[in-house]
């Protein structure tokens, strides 16, 4: 009982406290809340697959569509035709691009409005260069934001 | 350990600094395209492309010394990351908070001193 008084009462500093407040039965969670300190549980895990899972698609599909509309655009335009056959596809591919990353941006900043502090300035960062502004948010959603102390 | 308002402030400066830097590129690509109508001599052409990488190279050179700032503040132990920041800004920028968050887990984990 003093041991569990002493673990309630201060923040566990090491891992062999952690493993006494195991043994106690106090839950992760409790001692999340009391100190501070967050662990994953597995709410979070399914949340990060499911983010993960959704991002990757995404990206996917752009490189596909972007890779499709490539080859259609080779196909269609008659590069011997007209003179400046190759500056319109590059237009083209680049502005559908543009547009794609818009669309990436407008989903990251969906997910990121509830409860993220960066709420804009990553989904800008996402729709000029989706995989870095994908880094960003995986950062501070799933790693930064939890491993450090609770100012309360 | 710091705290989360620090990481929240690091992640929005290294973001901002991130969009800033590949705006100013994008705007000088664009530029490059659009004052230059194709005909120009192979040598104006190698020079401007030379250009593009010279400013994208001292945006790197900007990033890292910024990175190298907030690691000796923070006292992270990591060799690459200025190199790594060198050659691929964003890498450097997330290898950086994956150091802090590693540097901050191992911490937790450390054994108390004995008193």
């Amino acid at each position: 009982m003093k041991l569990a008084l002493k673990i309630s009462n201060e923040k566990p500093q090491n891992a062999q406290q952690w493993q006494w407040s195991d043994v106690l039965g106090l839950s992760t969670e409790h001692i999340a809340n009391h100190y501070g300190i967050y662990e994953y549980n597995q709410g979070d895990m399914k949340e990060l697959k499911n983010d993960t899972i959704k991002y990757m698609l995404l990206l996917l599909g752009i490189s596909i569509v972007n890779f499709l509309l490539n080859i259609f655009l080779i196909e269609v335009i008659d590069f011997h035709q007209f003179e400046d056959a190759g500056k319109a596809h590059n237009l083209i591919i680049q502005v559908a691009l543009i547009l794609l990353n818009l669309i990436f941006g407008l989903i990251l900043f969906v997910d990121c409005r509830k409860d993220m502090k960066n709420r804009y300035l990553i989904p800008i960062l996402g729709a000029i260069v989706p995989i870095v502004g994908l880094m960003f948010y995986f950062i501070e959603r799933y790693t930064l934001a939890k491993v450090c102390e609770n100012d309360k | 350990m710091i705290s989360k308002p620090v990481f929240t402030k690091l992640i929005t400066k290294y973001a901002l600094v991130l969009v800033i830097f590949y705006l100013i590129q994008y705007l000088i690509s664009f530029s490059n395209s659009y004052f230059t109508n194709g005909h120009e001599l192979i040598k104006t052409k190698l020079l401007l492309s030379y250009i593009t990488i010279a400013i994208g190279f001292i945006f790197n050179i900007i990033t890292a010394l910024i990175l190298r700032f907030d690691i000796n503040k923070l006292q992270l132990k990591s060799k690459y990351l200025i190199l790594t920041t060198l050659v691929w800004r964003p890498l450097g920028i997330c290898l950086f908070f994956i150091t802090i968050v590693n540097q901050a887990r191992s911490d937790d984990l450390q054994p108390a001193p004995n008193k």
